[in-house]
């Protein structure tokens, strides 16, 4: 492995700014070691779905009839909206000037709007984060900024998650990359390419359910990122590796990862944001120009008889699907956003009443015969060096191409925000990305539990959050069709549910004695779950 | 507004709307009192209701009946914020099964409950008890927010009809959706979960439950 130094920040300046943060450690076994690292405070985003109060942007005004108007979202708020950055928590209500709406879809719209927020800051230029309206097509973006060797030390960034699990003792620096072996000479030439590897979670969807196959046959790819907030928890409590999680130092730590909060006048802190976003490889034939799209290095694994190095394919990947996944300091259950292509699949009841567009990323209109739905490709999954991204042809010569359709349609009002949306984006490529849809839990009393633990810090979490760890997810399903394909639909314990399979996630830890009780719970997050490294971290 | 700071929002969400449960502790012990209330007797005699009642919609005389015969607070069974729905499906299935009935329990409970909010809920139960069409919806209400399932009215008649029959009764029932599988009061009452989900954290099995107040009727934040 190679360390890229491109990067300009060194580690005696990451330990510099955060000693200047103000970094904190409780020495207390029963309470968490929760560095209170105050990233550069970035001035949050508190527009919201509702005409603010001018006395309190984050409240609403109300007209003459006492009812909340819903923020305009048009050619004169779209410099204002498009500027506005990150959102550092959701701002929403149970009103709305509509009566006929339910308090649930007043929330959500306040939830999707804060989604479409965040979108936008994320994929605004690394380079000029109010510039999205002048973003081309393979402009790179805030989050991609790191990934695409042009880091600085700015918080906003991410990191991929296989540059934090390193899988020897090192202890990995904010912004540097590890670059594959095989990769490392075309890496050389090109230094600002994006470097993916083909683990297994790179191709097989989640519980292993299987790869998805793009028209083309290739594979769709998959990658995991995190902020700076995350990587310092992770860091900072020594949990990237499994030797330090499983260590008796971390024994008695309650995972609670730092949550996102702003006050009155935008001042605040982002908290702990993860991504998962998907990408379609993109071929000659295919308009680049409709998709986000990087140059980047993929790294093929390892040959089974781990005799031939693996290529390393210099790609040309189009974004195809984005999970933002954020803690708030009111939403402790994390707030799941999901994006995707338009073009990626049709709704099964577009595809019921013959509604279909002329091509789609992973479903095939002119197949009538012999292509059922939502099926898994015939095994074996794994990719094979000597196919490079392609699947694997059949006995009859044929490669498995996804058929793929959206078991769960958007709603109406999603479907309102999006147009709303895109009607101020209609310059950009990203008009092609739609919001799936914005799960958050939803019982207040549940989500606003606070630790009985003596000196716990902000935000007091109840860590073990019982009886109910989900706080009632709304909506109670949600699946991105590229990145949760095979569990589409809306059966219990069966489909898609953000906070039903992540409020299962745990890390290594393991209690000081045999009879202790385990309290492994890793705050929604199956990151610690890729720790490598067994042997101590290097003192 | 949910959001403003963080000590105002944490006091928000204490007294948000979601929390406009009935007030009151519930034990294990009243809870079953109270199913054993709706279940216990069989009277007979029908009251048609004649008053009007339409300031309280359908909806919300049926959630505070479901409360009466439950011992549930109406707001643990339809929170403002629902994203369940729960009681929306409940209501469209009693509404196709059994209309006629149903439309009487809610005339019922929507006559008692603009007579007296207070003493509503033993009232529309006294009332009910008075008629075989009501009393054994009424049970099979019962039975549909605690196990999720459908035992028709017909047939739990059958049971108290048979009870000395020496075959026993075989009650046949129909299980309303895989929502509802999950959502029967009866796990969370023995502070447990359905079998094959679970919203409990990962390792519960190993520690204490919480207490049955956490499970049915707790209305703030733990720990303030």
């Amino acid at each position: 492995m190679h360390r890229d130094h491109s990067f300009r920040l060194g580690l005696i300046n990451i330990l510099g700014l955060i000693a200047l943060a103000g970094w904190s450690q409780t020495s207390s076994a029963q309470s968490p070691r929760s560095p209170t690292i105050t990233p550069p405070a970035p001035q949050c985003n508190l527009l919201h779905d509702l005409v603010p109060d001018p006395a309190d942007p984050t409240s609403f005004a109300k007209d003459s009839n006492g009812k909340p108007t819903l923020s305009p979202v048009d050619a004169a708020t779209k410099d204002k909206i498009l500027t506005s950055g990150l959102p550092c928590a959701e701002i929403q209500s149970d009103k709305g000037p509509d009566p006929a709406k339910t308090p649930i879809e007043n929330r959500q719209r306040g939830f999707d709007f804060y989604s479409w927020l965040t979108f936008i800051a994320m994929n605004s230029p690394a380079a000029n984060r109010k510039g999205i309206e002048t973003s081309q097509p393979d402009t790179p973006t805030v989050w991609e900024r790191v990934s695409l060797g042009r880091a600085d030390d700015d918080s906003q960034n991410f990191m991929q998650l296989l540059d934090v699990m390193l899988s020897k003792r090192d202890k990995p620096k904010w912004g540097e990359r590890i670059i594959p072996s095989s990769c490392q000479a075309q890496h050389a030439r090109k230094p600002n390419l994006m470097v993916v590897r083909m683990i297994e979670e790179s191709f097989n969807q989640p519980f292993k359910t299987g790869p998805l196959i793009d028209q083309r046959g290739n594979y769709a790819i998959f990658d995991i990122l995190m902020n700076k907030v995350m990587f310092d928890y992770i860091v900072g409590n020594n949990l990237h590796t499994q030797a330090g999680q499983v260590s008796n130092k971390n024994a008695g730590l309650r995972i609670d990862f730092p949550s996102g909060q702003h006050e009155k006048d935008g001042k605040g802190d982002p908290g702990a944001i993860m991504l998962k976003v998907s990408w379609k490889i993109l071929e000659p034939e295919d308009d680049k120009t409709k998709f986000h799209h990087v140059q980047a290095l993929v790294a093929m694994p390892t040959s089974p008889d781990q005799q031939s190095d693996p290529p390393c394919l210099e790609k040309t990947l189009g974004l195809i699907g984005f999970h933002v996944v954020h803690k708030t300091v009111t939403r402790p259950q994390w707030i799941w956003t999901s994006f995707e292509h338009v073009d990626n699949v049709p709704e099964q009841k577009d595809v019921d009443a013959g509604n279909l567009k002329g091509s789609y990323n992973f479903y095939d209109p002119k197949c009538t015969t012999d292509c059922p739905v939502n099926q898994t490709p015939p095994r074996p999954w794994h990719p094979e060096p000597e196919n490079k991204l392609k699947f694997r042809a059949g006995p009859d010569g044929k490669v498995f191409k996804s058929q793929i359709t959206r078991v769960v349609p958007l709603t109406e009002a999603t479907k309102d925000i999006n147009d709303k949306f895109h009607s101020i984006l209609s310059n950009t490529v990203w008009k092609n990305y739609i919001l799936i849809g914005t799960q958050w839990p939803s019982a207040f009393p549940c989500t606003a539990d606070r630790s009985v633990l003596p000196g716990a810090p902000l935000p007091k979490t109840d860590f073990e959050k019982q009886p109910d760890m989900n706080c009632a997810p709304a909506p109670t399903f949600l699946a991105n069709s590229t990145l949760e394909t095979y569990s589409q639909g809306e059966v219990p314990q069966a489909s898609s549910s953000c906070m039903g399979c992540h409020g299962n996630a745990t890390s290594y830890q393991r209690p000081k004695s045999p009879n202790g009780v385990y309290f492994n719970q890793s705050d929604f997050t199956f990151m610690l779950e890729k720790a490598q490294a067994k042997a101590g971290p290097k003192r | 507004m949910s959001e403003s700071t963080r000590r105002e929002r944490a006091k928000e969400a204490q007294t948000a709307p979601e929390d406009d449960h009935v007030s009151g502790r519930l034990t294990r012990r009243t809870v079953l009192a109270g199913v054993a209330v709706t279940t216990a007797a069989v009277t007979v005699g029908v009251d048609t209701p004649t008053v009007a009642q339409s300031a309280i919609s359908d909806m919300e005389a049926f959630t505070q009946l479901s409360a009466a015969l439950t011992g549930l607070p109406a707001g643990k069974l339809a929170p403002t914020t629902d994203s369940i729905g729960i009681k929306q499906q409940y209501f469209n299935w009693l509404n196709e099964k059994e209309p006629a009935a149903f439309a009487s329990l809610l005339n019922i409970a929507k006559r008692r409950i603009a007579e007296n909010k207070d003493t509503a809920p033993q009232a529309m139960i006294d009332e009910l008890r008075t008629s075989d069409s009501t009393n054994f919806l009424a049970r099979s209400i019962v039975l549909m927010w605690y196990l999720g399932s459908w035992y028709s009215p017909a047939n739990l008649k059958r049971l108290v009809d048979e009870r000395s029959s020496r075959v026993p009764v075989f009650v046949p029932h129909t299980v309303i959706s895989p929502k509802a599988y999950t959502q029967g009061w009866v796990w969370r009452i023995a502070q447990a979960h359905p079998m094959g989900y679970s919203d409990m954290q990962f390792g519960y099995w190993a520690r204490e439950p919480a207490p049955i107040e956490d499970f049915i009727s707790r209305t703030a934040a733990k720990g303030t």
